[in-house]
């Protein structure tokens, strides 16, 4: 579905590497997370799969064709990003903002239609937000913010939808919720998810499969629970940490220890 | 209620509204005249006065104000939008102070050169306004991706300080008379005399106001920011640019027929957003129709506030311009 093969990246000519010899898949149905620390190419990495920006070398490929080829209303036909945060130079109420992911859907002149107000209402249902329908966006605290966010995300229908940190800025409930809302979309409403993140309780309980990255590379690519075990988290994350089978939450409990002495 | 249905409301109200506005302000005045006696067609016109005092002395200046309003109004939006900031104005980016540079130059020098009946000052403040235009546009486009809106307003704000420094340089050489004549432009003033002017000014509008028509759903996008947008489907590079040279475009065209008239481009879209909300796909239409009344009513202001002595317009824009403005700042604070 997304295919990235040989993928380097640098913002401007002359600026150093972000993302060396990249090459993934993403098949369809699957939960893909990118763990990695801060700094490691994540948001980049998601930027080349979403087609908004073009790789300096190699080629990122969405149902086998060129991304760079498509044009940027086919693409979000298809792909959809939840960026970190959304700010808002103006007032629009959530409805407002989840009608916006019909763009991509409506023709020049178009303006929605029932059908449109229908699937921002169901994309609102399926994150749990009809309630705020009509309130303003600035008002909603930021688990809120964060949902109505991947509402206008699923009011595009993508395929694919690309998260990136979905959970830094969210206190523990909100994460919960998260993580659930990304499990029901994923086995109810079939979407592919690909998730950028440091967050080792969200890769563990939400995702499939794992790509670490560190500073810019590939360092290993798997099963969450090949991925996730001490010698993988201190080769990521220069931390030492106790791994643990974890019935009651039904996936792995990571206990960091301390920071790796190198 | 849906979009589809509060835009046809939206566009009647403020279409009527417009337009009593229109048919109205030239009623007001020294001589008083009747409506009635203006439409009547069992008068000729040779015999009807008031129908001569209505279509020849005052609507082209009433219309001038229509069309200005309009422009000014509606480059506001576009460029609040653009640069995703509800402070800018249609003079944010240069255009206006290119426009006053080149006024100021074809007064101080008595340009005499006209085309298609249109004058001097005119042409050169267009002309002005098209090069501040293309000197921010270059600059901003320079960068590899697109146009960057950060270089845009750093670009325009540092050439507004620098024509107007230009300005006040041609200023200090130019005789009195002149340099009263070019502060008086400064103020605004509709007073166009007959409707050539308008005729040159309305083909750049019309341009403008095509190239905007496509843009109000990408400008809600905008808003978000650049790579949401071109998540959502939008080319973004290809709408900045149209927002940029639309609004610019209709700027220079606005202040070449009427003067740099202050703070429409401000006033309008947030009374606007107050009424309807925020979505582009209304703000646009409605505060460009609006934007046509509210001049027209600053106008008739200007004229009759202090009868017989006439108050350039943009001082009574500034006016309530003022104050309103750090109302906004103080909400938005």
């Amino acid at each position: 579905m997304l295919q990235a093969a040989d993928v380097s990246f640098r913002y401007r000519p002359g600026a150093p590497l972000v993302l060396e010899g990249i090459s993934l898949e993403v098949r369809p149905g699957e939960v893909v997370g990118l763990l990695g620390p801060n700094g490691s190419g994540k948001t980049s990495l998601l930027r080349l799969l979403s087609g908004v920006r073009t790789p300096t070398a190699g080629v990122v490929r969405l149902d086998g064709q060129v991304m760079s080829d498509l044009s940027r209303r086919a693409v979000a036909r298809k792909v959809a990003v939840v960026p970190q945060g959304v700010d808002l130079a103006f007032d629009y109420t959530a409805l407002d903002l989840v009608l916006m992911g019909r763009h991509p859907h409506l023709g020049l002149f178009t303006v929605e239609g029932p059908a449109d107000y229908a699937h921002a209402r169901a994309a609102l249902a399926a994150t749990g937000t009809s309630a705020l329908e009509d309130r303003l966006f600035r008002t909603l605290s930021g688990g809120e913010q964060q949902r109505v966010i991947i509402a206008a995300a699923l009011a595009q229908q993508p395929q694919v939808l690309l998260l990136d940190e979905p959970t830094t800025a969210l206190d523990l409930g909100a994460q919960l919720h998260l993580a659930a809302l990304l499990l029901r979309l994923n086995k109810e409403h079939g979407v592919t998810l690909v998730i950028s993140t440091h967050d080792l309780h969200l890769a563990a309980s939400v995702c499939h499969r794992l790509v670490l990255l560190r500073q810019g590379r590939i360092i290993g690519s798997g099963p969450v629970r090949e991925m996730l075990t001490p010698g993988h988290l201190r080769a990521v994350f220069d931390v030492d940490a106790t791994v643990l089978p974890n019935d009651a939450a039904g996936a792995l409990t990571i206990i960091p220890t301390g920071r790796h002495a190198s | 209620m849906m979009v589809r249905q509060r835009l046809p409301l939206v566009l009647a109200v403020s279409s009527l509204a417009t337009l009593a506005t229109i048919v109205w302000a030239p009623t007001v005045g020294s001589t008083p005249i009747s409506l009635a006696r203006v439409f009547d067609p069992a008068i000729d016109w040779a015999s009807n006065v008031d129908a001569q005092i209505f279509f020849v002395a005052r609507l082209p200046r009433v219309l001038a104000g229509a069309l200005v309003g309009a422009a000014l109004a509606a480059a506001g939006v576009v460029l609040q939008a653009l640069l995703r900031n509800p402070l800018a104005t249609p003079f944010t980016l240069g255009v206006s102070s290119g426009a006053a540079l080149g006024a100021m130059l074809a007064t101080a020098f008595h340009l005499e050169a006209t085309l298609l009946g249109i004058s001097a000052v005119p042409l050169a403040s267009f002309t002005g306004a098209m090069l501040a235009t293309a000197i921010v546009y270059g600059l901003a486009a320079s960068q590899r991706r697109g146009l960057s809106t950060n270089v845009l307003l750093l670009a325009g704000v540092t050439l507004n300080a620098f024509f107007s420094a230009l300005i006040l340089f041609v200023q200090y050489f130019a005789d009195m008379t002149d340099a009263l004549r070019a502060v008086r432009w400064l103020m605004g003033d509709l007073d166009v005399g007959t409707l050539a002017p308008l005729a040159g000014a309305l083909p750049l509008l019309l341009l403008a106001a095509a190239a905007m028509a496509v843009l109000p759903r990408a400008l809600n996008l905008l808003t978000m920011g650049d790579e949401v947008a071109a998540s959502r489907g939008v080319d973004v590079h290809r709408a900045q640019r149209l927002a940029f040279l639309s609004a610019s475009l209709a700027t220079g065209a606005a202040v070449s027929l009427g003067g740099p008239v202050g703070f429409i481009g401000i006033i309008v879209p947030h009374l606007v957003r107050l009424i309807v909300g925020a979505d582009h796909r209304l703000v646009l239409p409605a505060s460009t129709l609006l934007g046509a009344a509210f001049l027209v009513l600053c106008d008739v202001v200007a004229r009759t506030l202090l009868a017989p002595v006439e108050v350039p317009v943009g001082i009574i824009t500034a006016v309530i311009g003022g104050p309103f403005f750090l109302w906004l700042l103080v909400r938005h604070a």
